[in-house]
């Protein structure tokens, strides 16, 4: 009985997903589009929960439809992105190999499916005397802090490390005084411009920084920090 | 207090953190380099680069003395299994330091050229060493791969690190979208592996790879069940892996990433990335699939043959520098593989030299590259050479010995690292007597011959071309010039006196090597 109403709710909550995914692809108003994929996220959320994992449907809930898809929509506003215009598509001889490689995975798929099912089944979890604990909150927060504590440290120092690379390659750079900004043209080296404005580019021998910064024309204000 | 009294497990003994000292040392610097980076003026932003420096030999030193008092007990383990301390993981540690500290040298007196003298850049060179490291001693699927994303994720930025050049930005972009794209393919196969094998450690992983292979066939004639899967994921771990190192058909972003790159950063991304790769390789190839290695030794051979073959056809065409370098480095890809495919003494006491010395002379390349950068002139076509002997004979003379060790001239280490290579594939095509291994060999060393040619034209340039009407002197520091005289006597002290790096690869890889015998068994 609890098995037919598991591939019940398993159906409805593929079925959502599938039908929120092509929504997703086929709208042409990106607002649209996210707000489908809250729909995704949200029947996938149920899935784990059907497969017994519920921390992870928590956190797919929180992070995925919560956190991530507020940043999305919160992007699509600010950029204020338009509906999407059709164009012709440029690359059509991509259009048959696109096909011609989805079908070698569905095959692929098929092939391990069909295949792996004659191995010899591992031992099923339910056949065990005691309950899986397997995805659980409180057997994912002891593995996190024992046998994968160290993966949970580097990825504290890989989250902080990519913390240091968005803020270096998002902030702005003041322009360079050798650098000249033409209306309405891209930045032009002042060099190429008005070479006499530009002293002596023979770099200086001495070791510091200072001297280098004098020789590039930074002026006393651009070196203090911004 | 009352958290370790309610939790009658602990967590982990603190005696294990010694396991990663250097690594810990690398990133407590990191951090004070980012807290200096606020404090100091832009005037003093050197004192980073110094420090980092310091940091780089802290780690050094926490290395030696980890190998100097454990010699006689490694392999140590630790974390529940996910750190493996051996000889493997030091040796690697100490060249992928070595490549931080040149790196660093040479890249101070770059980013004043470029004005972009901040403190983020040695950060994240260190955060990406650390990386490195944590590649060479994890011996659990997930370990390695953050590692590795670690690795990853901080080049992207690096590569990208001076934003007005437009060259550079899209040369990360390049470098992260198809970076990204490996990775999950990487991962598709580390999970395909997963699924066989019901865990992530690696020695686990060689068990049950073992145990399925031998395992009764079924039906009469019938393959083992599980291994089109274990195919599958050896493949995908494979061609992640081969875009990291840069091995042909993976390699089309290396030349726009090292072209568009800072110079020091195509330095370290050349040479640290590439060795941290092959760590990565050796790891999962040797001690986790190494009882597939039937499988794994044609392709990888056919690979490495096809890279060889790419790599110093391409470069022959070259007139920039960097691009040239850059298709040296696949080409030097494909001489490393070849000590995979020979899998035994020989081929990995030659991975080991050749990317000791392969790093040294690489960053010494850049490094020259480096010296003849100037403002407002990029200075890294190879015509820039013209006429350096008179303007600067020391400088010209270290570029010729990088380059000549580089094309494998006998007394410089590049020689030593590839006859090691070459010999590999001898010895196991003696051992194996198949004849693909003897006619691989030959191959790699006509491609060896082409690529001489590309070397000898920096050399031509240098000594025979007429001195240009530029005439004004180099930019050159203390450190740039320390860095390259350190890796010019290293590259030569190689050449000429080998025998205690050989002993000390020896002995230090040597488990590995028994490791891999046991697995083909």
């Amino acid at each position: 009985m609890s098995d037919i109403l598991t591939f019940i709710v398993f159906i409805l909550l593929a079925g959502l997903a599938i039908g929120s995914a092509l929504a997703m692809v086929a709208q042409r108003n990106p607002l649209y589009s996210a707000i489908s994929l809250i729909g995704v996220f949200g029947a996938l959320a149920g899935l784990y929960l059907t497969l017994a994992a519920p921390f992870i449907a928590a956190v797919q809930i929180i992070v995925y439809a919560g956190a991530i898809m507020v940043l999305v929509v919160f992007v699509i506003m600010l950029l204020n992105v338009e509906e999407e215009v059709r164009r012709p598509v440029r690359l059509r001889y991509l259009v048959p190999t696109a096909v011609l490689l989805a079908a070698v995975l569905f095959a692929e798929a098929a092939f391990i499916l069909f295949y792996v099912n004659d191995a010899p089944a591992p031992p099923s979890p339910l056949a065990t005397a005691e309950p899986s604990t397997t995805g659980l909150t409180a057997s994912i927060g002891t593995g996190l802090f024992t046998t994968y504590l160290l993966p949970f440290e580097i990825t504290s120092i890989l989250i902080l490390m990519a913390l240091v690379g968005a803020m270096t390659l998002a902030r702005r750079t003041a322009a360079r005084p050798q650098d000249l900004v033409v209306p309405g043209a891209q930045v032009l080296p002042l060099q190429m411009v008005e070479p006499a404005r530009v002293g002596d580019d023979t770099p200086v021998r001495s070791d510091t920084t200072a001297e280098a910064a004098r020789t590039l024309g930074l002026n006393e204000q651009e070196q203090t920090r911004e | 207090m009352f958290l370790l009294q309610a939790n009658t497990t602990a967590l982990f003994s603190v005696g294990e953190l010694q396991l990663l000292a250097p690594e810990l040392i690398l990133t407590v610097c990191a951090c004070a380099v980012l807290v200096m980076e606020v404090v100091l003026p832009y005037k003093r932003g050197k004192l980073t680069g110094y420090f980092s420096l310091i940091a780089v030999a802290l780690a050094g030193a926490s290395l030696f003395a980890q190998w100097y008092a454990n010699s006689y007990l490694l392999p140590l383990t630790g974390f529940y299994g996910m750190v493996r301390i051996d000889g493997f993981a030091i040796i690697f540690k100490a060249i992928f330091l070595i490549a931080a500290a040149l790196s660093i040298a040479v890249s101070l007196r770059y980013l004043d050229i470029e004005g972009e003298q901040r403190g983020e850049f040695y950060a994240l060179v260190l955060f990406a060493t650390v990386g490195m490291m944590m590649l060479a001693c994890g011996y659990d699927l997930i370990a390695l791969y953050i590692s590795l994303e670690l690795m990853a994720l901080t080049f992207y930025v690096l590569v990208a690190f001076t934003k007005r050049e437009r060259r550079s930005n899209e040369a990360g972009m390049k470098y992260f979208l198809l970076g990204a794209f490996s990775s999950g393919i990487l991962l598709y196969g580390m999970s395909l592996l997963f699924g066989v094998a019901g865990s992530t450690n690696l020695g686990d992983i060689a068990h049950k790879i073992n145990e399925v292979l031998n395992a009764p066939p079924m039906l009469e004639g019938a393959p083992t069940p599980l291994r089109p899967m274990l195919l599958l994921g050896m493949i995908a771990l494979a061609a992640g892996l081969f875009f990291k190192i840069a091995a042909v058909p993976f390699h089309m972003w290396a030349p726009d990433a090292y072209e568009g790159a800072p110079t020091p950063v195509t330095a370290f991304l050349s040479t640290g990335s590439k060795a941290a790769s092959f760590a990565l390789y050796m790891r999962i190839f040797i001690e986790a699939l190494g009882g597939m290695r039937a499988d794994w030794a044609p392709q990888l051979g056919l690979v490495a043959a096809i890279t060889i073959l790419v790599g110093n056809w391409a470069a022959v065409t070259q007139t920039n520098a960097k691009r040239l370098l850059a298709y040296s480095s696949i080409s030097n890809a494909g001489y490393l593989l070849l000590g995979l495919v020979a899998g035994n003494t020989y081929g990995y006491v030659g991975i080991i030299l050749y990317l000791l010395v392969y790093t040294l002379m690489n960053v010494g390349a850049f490094g020259v590259i480096i010296a003849l950068h100037r403002r407002g002139i990029v200075g890294d076509r190879v015509d820039d050479m013209t006429g350096l002997a008179q303007k600067a004979p020391g400088m010209a003379a270290m570029m010729a010995i990088f380059m000549l060790s580089l094309g494998g001239l006998p007394l410089t280490g590049g020689f030593i690292g590839k006859y090691f290579l070459f010999g590999g594939l001898l010895q196991r095509g003696a051992t194996e007597q198949k004849n693909w291994y003897y006619w691989l060999a030959v191959w790699a060393i006509l491609n060896t011959v082409v690529s001489f040619y590309y070397y000898l034209r920096f050399v031509y340039a240098m000594y025979f071309r007429e001195q240009p009407a530029d005439n004004r002197p180099l930019a050159l520091s203390p450190a740039l010039n320390t860095a390259l005289v350190v890796a010019c006597i290293g590259v030569v002290f190689i050449g000429i006196y080998p025998q205690p790096f050989i002993h000390a690869a020896q002995a230090l890889i040597g488990a590995l090597a028994a490791s891999g015998v046991v697995a083909l068994r």
